[in-house]
Formats: structure tokens, sequence, C-alpha cells
């Protein structure tokens, strides 16, 4: 609209309009004040308050997990100031035994020998499948193992207390085959082995307490023939430093990864 | 005589908005004051939070704990091998067990000719002079079965008599449970 187009009649009705809203002005000026207030808290509340009642509840959760976390931090360090290191490296030792971290050809032949000369079964041929030599199984959950074929000579009885003892002996074994016949028999021996876990133990991961069984597991290993420092008396000839793949036989030699005589690998 | 009003509309306007205004002032005030409440008890408890000690806490136990992170790799690999261990005790099979129970259940007048087990299944032969220990050995076998204990069936391959060597010979064989 141009200025030129403006009546006389439109100016007088915006002086009405101006003069109407200074009499409402007046009339309700004191309205003003108390409605700017609540206005302005109603926006406090919304803007400033919620906000601020959330970010107090989410500080009250972060309090809430960090607490969870400083009581969990602190039973595992009661816990582990608990713990003797002579003790663990002890029971670390007879586990390593019971189920060594690698391919341990020593103490699978003074586990074979040593029951043998308990029970008087006498050891005719024994032949190892040895298999891969790396340790491709590092990290995981499953334990690979070496299969011994034993040619045993005894009665029946002998033979049964053979296998008895074998599976109270280190390392840890399962029988898979038995053939007791007149002229011998054979069986067929798995010896477990498992390499360790990788190391990346956080600090604040929680440490579980043994159980009732483990520690009875850990009690009864105690009893095991558990013989590994035996091992070069027994077989002083014993050459343990090849490192081809294959067959073992008693009469031949052993072939190993990196066998510790007398012990076994440390994790750390 | 008709009554007068002495009291005029106007008033009763100004009246009413009077108490209007005073009504919204009183609500504004308070208004005023909740928020602010609000306001200093949230800034109160978000201030009083102790979140702070508990972190230099955590990092004080932490440091304690580093101090002990032999101890805590060994227990680690500790309770690694026991559940490891664990496990495979517990699906190994129980072959000694099975041939200690059998071998145990023959009379000294029998022999054991042979034993196979392989895959959960045994064969067993046996020989003797007499029917009767034999007998007794099947019943044996037969009271294992039936209790559910090692085997779960039995069956009799064989029973022959050889009379060059004057001997019977029993052949047996059974599924492990």
């Amino acid at each position: 609209m141009d200025i030129k187009d403006i009546k006389l009649e439109d100016v007088k009705d915006l002086n009405m309009d101006k003069g109407l809203l200074l009499v409402n002005y007046r009339k309700y000026k004191d309205f003003i004040l108390p409605l700017t207030v609540i206005f302005v808290s109603v926006a406090i509340l919304v803007f400033v308050l919620i906000p601020q009642a959330n970010q107090y509840l989410s500080q009250r959760g972060q309090l809430d997990t960090e607490n969870q976390k400083l009581t969990l931090l602190k039973n595992n360090y009661n816990f582990l100031s608990n713990l003797d290191q002579p003790t663990l490296d002890s029971q670390l030792g007879t586990l390593s035994k019971v189920l060594p971290p690698d391919k341990d050809f020593v103490g699978i032949v003074t586990a074979i020998t040593t029951v043998s000369s308990k029970t008087g079964v006498s050891i005719g041929d024994f032949s190892f499948v040895v298999g891969n030599l790396s340790n491709n199984s590092n990290g995981s959950n499953s334990s690979p193992n070496i299969e011994v074929q034993l040619t045993l000579k005894g009665d029946p009885k002998s033979i049964s207390t053979f296998l008895l003892e074998l599976y109270k002996t280190a390392p840890v074994v399962e029988i898979k085959k038995v053939q007791v016949g007149a002229q011998g028999s054979t069986i067929s021996v798995l010896f477990y082995y498992k390499p360790y876990p990788p190391q990346n133990v956080g600090d604040a991961s929680p440490v579980i307490p043994l159980t009732a069984s483990d520690n009875k597991l850990l009690g009864d290993f105690s009893s095991w023939n558990n013989i590994t420092q035996q091992a070069q008396s027994l077989f002083p000839n014993l050459n343990l430093n090849q490192s081809t793949p294959g067959s073992i036989n008693s009469s031949g030699s052993a072939s190993s990864t990196s066998p510790q005589p007398g012990g076994t690998t440390s994790p750390f | 005589m008709n009554d007068i009003n002495l009291v005029s509309g106007r008033s009763l306007d100004i009246e009413k908005q009077a108490k209007r205004l005073k009504l919204l002032r009183i609500f504004a005030i308070l208004s005023l004051l909740i928020v602010a409440l609000v306001s200093i008890f949230f800034f109160i408890f978000t201030v009083s939070l102790p979140i702070n000690s508990v972190k230099q806490n955590e990092q004080q136990t932490l440091s304690n704990i580093s101090g002990l992170h032999k101890r805590l790799a060994s227990y680690v690999l500790i309770k690694d091998r026991l559940t490891s261990i664990q496990s495979l005790i517990q699906k190994r099979t129980n072959y000694p067990q099975v041939v200690n129970t059998i071998i145990s259940m023959v009379d000294p007048q029998l022999t054991v000719q042979s034993f196979d087990i392989e895959a959960g299944s045994i064969t067993i032969t046996i020989t003797g002079g007499s029917l009767t220990p034999i007998n007794q050995f099947i019943n044996d076998m037969l009271n294992l079965a039936n209790n559910g204990k090692l085997i779960k069936n039995l069956s009799i391959q064989s029973l022959s008599f050889s009379g060059a060597v004057n001997k019977y010979t029993l052949v047996m064989q059974s599924d492990l449970l």
C-alpha cells in the first residue's frame, strides 16, 4: 500500500486503536508484572529445572555405577591381598602339570612309566600321534590332545588297575579304546593340553572366588600321580630336542614344540 | 420504601479486579518461591553428590590393585585351568570304572579271554570249566543293566562248549550308559 492511498478514516482508526490500547494498558498494568513473573517461572521450570533434574538423576545413576565399581575393586583388592603368591605359583604349577600349556611329552612318558611301575603292568610298544606342532588353538576354549597307543602286558585285573591309576595321573587323560586280549592289551589314550589364554586381564574385572568344587579338585590333584620331575632319571637317554612332527615310539625319539623337562612353561 | 443501592457496579468491578490481582500476585510469588527453592534443592543435591571422591577412591584402589597384578594374572590362569580340567573330567569316558567293575565280577574260576571297549560298546569273552560261575557272571551283568549302572543293555552273542579243552566260552555284548 502506498502512502498516498491512506485515507483520513484510516488515520482516525489508528488513533482510536492507540487510545484503546492505552486505556487497556492503564486498566491492566498491575497484572503485567505478576503475569511476567509467572511466565518467567514457568520458563525457568521448563528450560532450567527440568534439565537440571535430569542431570541430577543421571549423575545419581553415574554415582551408583561408580559405587558398584568401587565396591568391586575393593572386593578384588581385599581378595587379592589375602592370596599368597607362592601358594598361587604352586597351584598353577600343579594345574599346569595336570593340563599342560603345550605338548608335554616328558609328562606323558613319565605318567605312563609311573603308572606302569605302580601297577606292575609292563609297557610294550607305544606310539604318539602328534599332529600339528604349532599352537594354532591358542586362546580358544578347546583342549587339544595327543593320542597315544599303548601296548600293555598284564592280567585283566592289573590292566584295570592301570586304567584307574591313569585317570589319577597328570596330565589329564581320556581313554578312548581298550582291547584286552590273551596276548596283550592295547589302549588308546588322549593326553590333553591347553595353551594359556591371552594375558588381557583387566584390574576392574570381577574376581570370582574358587568354588567348593574347585577347591576339592585342587585338593584331589595333590594325591594324583604327578611326577614330571622324575622324567630325566627314568629316561636318561630320551632325546626331547627334535622338532620333526610325526610318530614317536619307545625305542625311537620324541618331538615337541618346547618341552621343559621337570616343569612347565611359565605364562609370565 | 425502595432499596437504595449504595455500591455502584463500577466499584464492584474494581473490587473484583483487585481480588484477581491479589491472587495473581500471590500465585506469582509462590511460583517464584517454588522455582527458587527447587533450583536451590537441585543445586545442593547435585553439588553434594560425591562422584569425585568415589572416582578418587577408585583410582586409589586401582593403583593398589596394580601392585597385585601378578597375583591377579596367576589367579585368572588358575581359574581358567580349573574350569578346563573340570569340563574335561566331566565329559571324559568312564572306561576305567567300567572295566574295573566288570573285571571284579569275574569269578576266579573264569578267565577273561578278551575285553574290548570302544565308542560306548563293550564286548567281553570269558571261558570257564563250569557253567555255575558263568551263570553267576551273567546274573551280575543283568543286575548292572537292570539297576541302570554303567550299562544299559546286555546281549549274549554266543555260549559254546569246546570238548577238546573241556571249557565253556561266553561272548557278551553291551552298550554303555
